[in-house]
């Protein structure tokens, strides 16, 4: 009897030691980028009902937050923002109404305008109509033109008052490019939790969140070379995380021997030219693709500075020259692969 | 064995004989496990072609082979060989996908946006990283 006994334990260990989560995951062309959802967990059918229904949620966000997306929410607002005081337009009382999810991100968005003195700005909408990011057919668009649509660029100028958005001046408009791709994330996120997934990694084009620890370890993400296709800077360990990174090799294109990228400044109209990319870790992806994208614009010196200053906010930079930064929370936890 | 760990540890043998099958047992769950991690051959075997989220194409990594699929703006064309995979010739106007150069590890991609083309790497083994922020 003890033998059969002690036979049955070795079995259980056997058993349990055979048991643990497995890996899921999706990988889908979504948001004019690639997004993988990747899922530890017990049971199969849990884990892919999981990762459809965040793949569908991030589908969601999209058609609501696309200022491309003719019928979304925001290309509503910017076609009312623009016929405004015509009639039928939604402007025309002066006030459009807009829904809860969508005033959140955009106080949001006011406030990162805020603490990146203006470098993060959604009303860019007019000055990126102008410029032409299309392959073969990109073009600069002429001095003149980008200092007459300078004039609708300014935070300042939205007017956010009961989940209702007004501009002071006719003409503006708002691109959430620079963080609904984040807002997505944190959106699946949610989803999952929901779904009861407790260790999970959501990635919208290098925009990522970690959830848990992957198989009772942290998370390790790399951060990419900005100069070297394919490779990487340095890898972090993360869990329940946001990794954005903003860089300037992602779109772009030359002209006239000039190299111009997609992450303009909505203060001079041109690229900024200050960074070669920030990598920001925070708590919500929506952050830190926001603060991403504005720090890219204001500079080294300064979005450092900013970094330090934010409670539970880290990040990297390298700037022009290629000189890597990192603030003090991660300075030592970033294990360097390939430098310069 | 068991006479010479007598030896070192003399209330070995106060140990029943249920208690050294079951020590013996653990062990021997332990080296496998370890073996396993160890020995498991990290490279990929299956490369997944994707056009938009329709899988075309799925070919051994052993295999070596090249591969044309028509994507959204034109051709791409992959290539396989040695147990790696890259693209070698794409319609795209960044050509990044080309750029990216071979990939060799389960979990590795060279994606192609404009002709919404992906390249996966399926299999056991586990990547140094798991994702890449840019």
């Amino acid at each position: 009897m003890k033998k059969f006994r002690a036979l049955i334990f070795i079995f259980l260990i056997i058993f349990i030691s055979g048991c643990g989560t497995k890996e899921y995951s999706k990988v889908e062309f979504l948001m004019d980028t690639v997004v993988e959802i990747k899922v530890y967990h017990k049971n199969k059918g849990e884990a892919q009902e999981a990762i459809d229904s965040s793949m569908e949620e991030m589908r969601r966000v999209e058609q609501k937050m696309s200022c491309f997306l003719p019928g979304s929410e925001v290309s509503e607002i910017d076609k009312g923002a623009f016929l405004e005081g015509k009639k039928g337009s939604p402007l025309a009382e002066g006030w459009i109404p807009v829904s809860d999810e969508l005033f959140s991100l955009l106080e949001e968005s006011v406030l990162l305008s805020k603490l990146t003195k203006g470098s993060f700005d959604i009303t860019i909408f007019p000055l990126w109509k102008s410029w032409k990011f299309e392959g073969e057919n990109s073009e600069v668009p002429d001095k003149g033109k980008i200092e007459k649509v300078l004039k609708f660029v300014n935070y300042e100028n939205i007017m956010l008052k009961n989940g209702k958005i007004s501009f002071a001046r006719k003409g503006m408009g708002i691109d959430l490019g620079g963080i609904a791709k984040g807002f997505a994330v944190d959106a699946a996120v949610n989803v999952l939790k929901k779904k009861n997934i407790n260790s999970a990694m959501v990635n919208a084009g290098g925009d990522i969140y970690v959830l848990g620890r992957k198989q009772g370890k942290p998370w390790r993400i790399g951060i990419r070379h900005p100069r070297k296709e394919g490779e990487i800077l340095g890898i972090i360990e993360v869990e329940d995380m946001a990794i954005v990174t903003s860089g300037d090799y992602e779109r772009f294109f030359f002209s006239g021997g000039k190299r111009y990228h997609h992450i303009i400044n909505p203060k001079t109209g041109y690229p900024g030219d200050e960074c070669q990319s920030v990598t920001i870790v925070a708590k919500e992806a929506t952050f830190a693709d926001g603060l991403a994208t504005g720090i890219f614009v204001l500079g080294p010196k300064e979005g450092m500075a900013l970094i330090e200053n934010l409670a539970g906010v880290e990040g990297v930079i390298i700037n022009k020259e290629g000189d890597v930064s990192a603030s003090s929370g991660l300075v030592s936890k970033i294990e360097y692969v390939n430098q310069k | 064995m068991f006479l010479l760990l007598r030896d070192w540890f003399p209330r070995l043998s106060m140990l029943t004989r249920n208690d050294r099958i079951l020590i013996f047992s653990l062990v021997a769950i332990a080296s496998f496990s370890f073996a396993r991690f160890f020995f498991t051959s990290h490279e990929g075997k299956e490369v997944l072609v994707k056009v938009g989220n329709r899988p075309v194409q799925k070919v051994s990594l052993r295999m070596d082979k090249r591969i044309s699929v028509e994507g959204e703006k034109g051709s791409v064309v992959i290539e396989v060989k040695g147990g790696r995979v890259r693209v070698v010739e794409s319609s795209c106007f960044q050509k990044i996908c080309v750029n990216t150069g071979w990939i060799n590890k389960p979990g590795q991609n060279i994606v192609c946006l404009p002709n919404k083309v992906l390249v996966t790497i399926e299999g056991k083994g586990s990547p140094t990283i798991d994702a890449v922020s840019y």
